[in-house]
Parts: C-alpha cells; sequence; structure tokens
C-alpha cells in the first residue's frame, strides 16, 4: 500500500514566474550599464594559487580512484602475443627478510616457491592454483 | 560565504582521503574462518590477522593474507609435517592455495606456529562470509603414519620431503665424515648456488591444450635420465616448444617393478644455448586415480604452457630432459631418486634444494658449527 501524498497548498504559480522574469531583466539591464571590465568575484579571487592546487590535486586523487575501482581484477593479464598470461601471484608481499626463494612449477598449471620463513624459522613450501 | 567555501574544501578532500583509503581494508579475524576438525591431532589455540588487508577493485576483492596460527599438538604421535588449504573460491585461478611445513618435529602437547602469506582472488559477487577459508589438508607424523582429507595429495608431498631429508642429511653427514669442515662448506656452498629459473609464468589460452602446432613453435623430444632403481622408466615425450615458451608436455611411462603405481611424477628439464640445464616444471599423471599395473604403459599428458625466465631475461629454450622424480605405489609406498641416482647422472648439481637442503643452508647462515651440530642430531 502507498500512502497517500498531503494535498499541495494554493500557491500562485503566475505572479511567482512574473516577478521571477522581471527580477531576472533587471539584473542583465543592470550589468549592461555598468559595462567595462567586470571586477573579479569574491569566490573567484580565492580559487587561485595553493587553492586552486589543492582542488585539483583533490579531484586528481578522486578520479584515479574511480577509474582504479571501475579497473577489472588483474589475475588474467594481456600478454604481448595475445595470450592471456597469468602472473603467478607469488603470493602477494614478500617478506625482505627472506633471503632465498626456490620457486617450483607444476605442469598441471601450479606454482609455488620454498623458503624459510623469518617470523616462525620453519621451511615453508607454498603452492596456488 | 566563507563558512561555505570551509564546507566545499572539506568535502573534496574528505572525497579524496575516502578513496584512497578504499583501496585497502584491514582484514579483521572474523573474516578468515579456520577449519580444524574436532578429532584432528592438532589444535587451533590463536589467529592474528596480523597486516591482513583486502582490497575491492572492480568485481573482485584482493586478499594479502599475512595471519599468524597458534597450534599445539593434541595426539599422542610426533607431528613431522603439516599442510593447510587456503582457500578464497575455487572457481577461477588465483583463488585457492596450499601451505606446508616439511621437516617439524613437535612433541605431544607442544604448540608450533604456522604463518600464512598468501595473495587471493575472490568474486566480489560471492557476497557475505569469511573471504578465506583454511582448514587441514594433513598432517604427517613421526612414523610416516597421516591424518586429513588429503584433498591436495598432501601425504605423498609430505613424505618425499621426509625421504629427500634423510637424503640429503646423509649426504651432507658423509662429506663431514670424508672431507671434514672444509669439505661440508664447499658442498654447501654448491648447494647455495644451484641455477635457478625465476618463477614461470603460467599461460591461460584455449590453444595450450592443442597437439597442433602454433606460429614459430616446434616439436621437442623429451631426452630421458634412466634410474636403474626407480619402478618407473620414461618412455618416450614431447612438448611444444616456442622461445622460451613451452607447454603442452606428453609423456609415456612403463611400470618395471612388480606393484602398481598410482601417481608418477617426472623432472623437466631445459637446457639454455649454453648447454646449463634448469628445472623447469614437475610433469604429474594427470589422471587423478591412475592404476598403473606392474609392466604396463600409460601416456599422460598436461595443458599447461609457461614461459620461462632466468634474471629477469627470456631462456632462449634448446633442449629437454625429463626424469622420473616421484613414484607413489598402489600400497602407499613413495619413490624419490637416491643420492647415488643424483650423482650419477650429474642431476645433483641441476636439480634445486630440496626442502630440507634449505633449511640447512640458512643454518649455515648462523655459522657453519650451527650446520654441523644440526646434522650431529639423530
Amino acid at each position: 500500500m502507498v500512502a497517500e501524498w498531503p494535498a499541495a497548498p494554493e500557491l500562485p504559480w503566475e505572479d511567482l514566474a512574473a516577478e521571477m522574469r522581471a527580477n531576472i531583466r533587471l539584473r542583465v539591464a543592470a550589468g549592461e550599464c555598468e559595462g567595462g571590465e567586470r571586477p573579479q568575484t569574491e569566490g573567484a579571487a580565492r580559487f587561485t594559487g595553493w587553492r586552486a592546487a589543492m582542488a585539483l590535486a583533490s579531484l586528481a586523487v578522486v578520479v584515479a580512484a574511480g577509474l582504479l575501482w571501475r579497473h577489472p581484477a588483474p589475475p588474467v593479464a594481456p600478454a604481448g602475443d595475445g595470450m592471456a598470461a597469468t602472473e603467478a601471484a607469488a603470493g602477494g608481499r614478500r617478506d625482505p627478510r627472506i633471503k632465498d626463494v626456490t620457486y617450483s612449477a607444476n605442469a598441471d598449471g601450479s606454482t609455488g616457491d620454498s623458503f624459510v620463513d623469518p617470523v616462525t624459522g620453519y621451511v615453508t613450501v607454498r603452492r596456488e592454483w | 560565504m566563507e563558512s561555505r567555501a570551509a564546507i566545499w574544501w572539506l568535502a573534496i578532500g574528505a572525497l579524496g582521503a575516502a578513496a584512497g583509503l578504499a583501496q585497502e581494508t584491514v582484514l579483521p579475524s572474523s573474516a578468515i574462518r579456520i577449519d580444524i576438525p574436532k578429532d584432528s591431532p592438532v589444535a587451533l589455540l590463536t589467529l592474528d590477522p596480523r597486516d591482513s588487508r583486502y582490497t575491492a577493485r572492480g568485481g573482485a576483492i584482493l586478499v594479502d593474507l599475512d595471519a599468524l596460527l597458534g597450534m599445539r599438538n593434541t595426539g599422542s604421535n610426533r607431528i613431522h609435517g603439516i599442510t593447510l588449504r587456503v582457500v578464497s573460491q575455487e572457481v577461477a585461478m588465483g583463488g585457492k592455495a596450499s601451505v606446508s611445513i616439511p621437516r617439524l618435529n613437535i612433541a605431544p602437547g607442544e604448540t608450533f606456529p604456522v604463518h600464512i602469506v598468501q595473495h587471493l582472488v575472490r568474486p566480489a559477487s560471492l557476497g557475505p562470509g569469511p573471504l578465506v577459508e583454511v582448514s587441514l589438508d594433513g598432517v604427517l607424523f613421526q612414523d610416516l603414519s597421516f591424518y586429513g582429507p588429503d584433498r591436495l595429495h598432501s601425504r605423498r608431498d609430505m613424505i618425499a620431503w621426509e625421504m629427500e631429508a634423510q637424503r640429503d642429511r646423509d649426504y651432507f653427514k658423509a662429506i663431514l665424515a670424508r672431507s671434514g669442515r672444509t669439505g661440508l662448506q664447499q658442498a654447501i656452498l654448491r648447494e647455495m648456488d644451484r641455477p635457478r629459473l625465476d618463477r614461470p609464468t603460467m599461460l591461460r589460452t584455449p590453444a595450450a591444450s592443442s597437439a597442433a602446432l602454433g606460429a614459430g613453435e616446434r616439436s621437442e623430444r623429451f631426452a630421458f635420465v634412466s634410474f636403474p632403481d626407480a619402478p618407473v622408466e620414461p618412455v618416450s615425450g614431447t612438448a611444444m616448444v616456442a622461445g622460451n615458451q613451452v607447454r603442452a608436455p606428453r609423456i609415456e611411462v612403463r611400470n618395471r617393478g612388480t606393484v602398481a603405481v598410482r601417481h608418477v611424477e617426472i623432472g623437466w628439464l631445459v637446457k639454455d644455448p649454453s648447454g646449463r640445464e634448469y628445472l623447469a616444471a614437475s610433469v604429474p599423471s594427470s589422471q587423478p586415480d591412475l592404476q598403473l599395473a606392474a609392466g604396463g604403459t600409460a601416456a599422460f599428458a598436461q595443458d599447461a604452457a609457461m614461459k620461462l625466465s632466468r634474471n629477469g631475461q627470456p631462456l632462449d629454450i634448446r633442449g629437454m630432459t625429463g626424469f622420473i622424480s616421484q613414484v607413489e605405489l598402489a600400497d602407499g609406498k613413495v619413490w624419490v631418486p637416491s643420492s647415488r641416482n643424483l650423482d650419477e647422472t650429474a642431476l645433483r648439481n641441476v636439480l634445486p634444494p630440496s626442502p630440507e637442503a634449505i633449511r640447512l643452508t640458512e643454518l649455515y647462515r648462523q655459522g657453519l658449527d650451527a650446520l654441523i651440530a644440526e646434522l650431529h642430531k639423530p
């Protein structure tokens, strides 16, 4: 069930429209009378220097974020030869304390690596599909 | 007017900051589900999500898992290895992984950490629920008995690592006995200097499995290294090669033993223009339920295609060699090449270090005495 809208109050639309048109004409005529070069408005005067730079930088961040957001996820990236190449995810971030990594591949499509984990001190063997 | 302008500046700044922050969000422990069966020989004590994060990007969620699990051996046997499945989704590539810790020695009642660092991808459309599920695939005990669902065949891998560990420890012990500290030092330095390739780039293409030659491709035949004591021998094999790309290996093997075989793995070596060889990949038998009877032959093929490089430079592949690297018999026994196999065929100078050799070289970095003390342990 949709609730009923309350009745709109009676307004003199014709009178209001005529008043608005008159005001617009008056402002246009006043502008033409002043002539010459217009002084900078208060808002425009503030939009210079570091303020403009800040605004543009913020807009750039917003646009860049939007582009990244819309960009498809990259597990399958196009390769130069037209094949779809999957860079093995390499397990993500790599701890700089890991001195030596041995990589491996399996013809079933998985890849892996072996290393001594600096957090636990244990040899760790990872594999990913 | 002043206050209105200030509000605009604040709004623009907040939008920019929010957009930046939306790229990476801390992953709470509630987003990681740990599934350890109640009757298993290990129990989860703690879960620290550490620096785990996730990022929503397009229609996907990228998970950077960096979690530390505190576990306890609740069974009555010493634990020598554990494998965990780490899954964000199982449909597409990049959603499934495993983390294994071989060469553990955890007594009943002792605690031990498991550190999981893994990058995973998950479609955002999967909806609510944990972003990552970690489950037990298997636990290997000192007597090589096993517990777990073994969905990733971790039993076979962990037994093979145990056998390789015993083989490599015996090798270094023999050198220490024969050539003393200097000989051991030279051997461990050679171990650290084994030729290695970069992480291979796996290729996904409908043509990867095609038996037809693609543009610029050639069909290369495997040369085989044969071990007299291996239960299986390679018969013939080919793969497609183009520059630094290889794909579609097809290999035929024969069971020359008296026991049926349920898994075979071929080590796949590639040769560069200077004649130096590198281990490119392992080629497993493709049938998940292979039953290769005694005296029988079987051919298996894999669809993988990959690009190989070394130190960032494409590897120009000029030849290929194969050898039997692992066999699992129907009775559950696992065969790996012996020290003698490796020495007689010069494979010792080609194959990358085993997990145990990696552990021993790490100990050597702490000092030769630390390595010798480790080798003297039973």
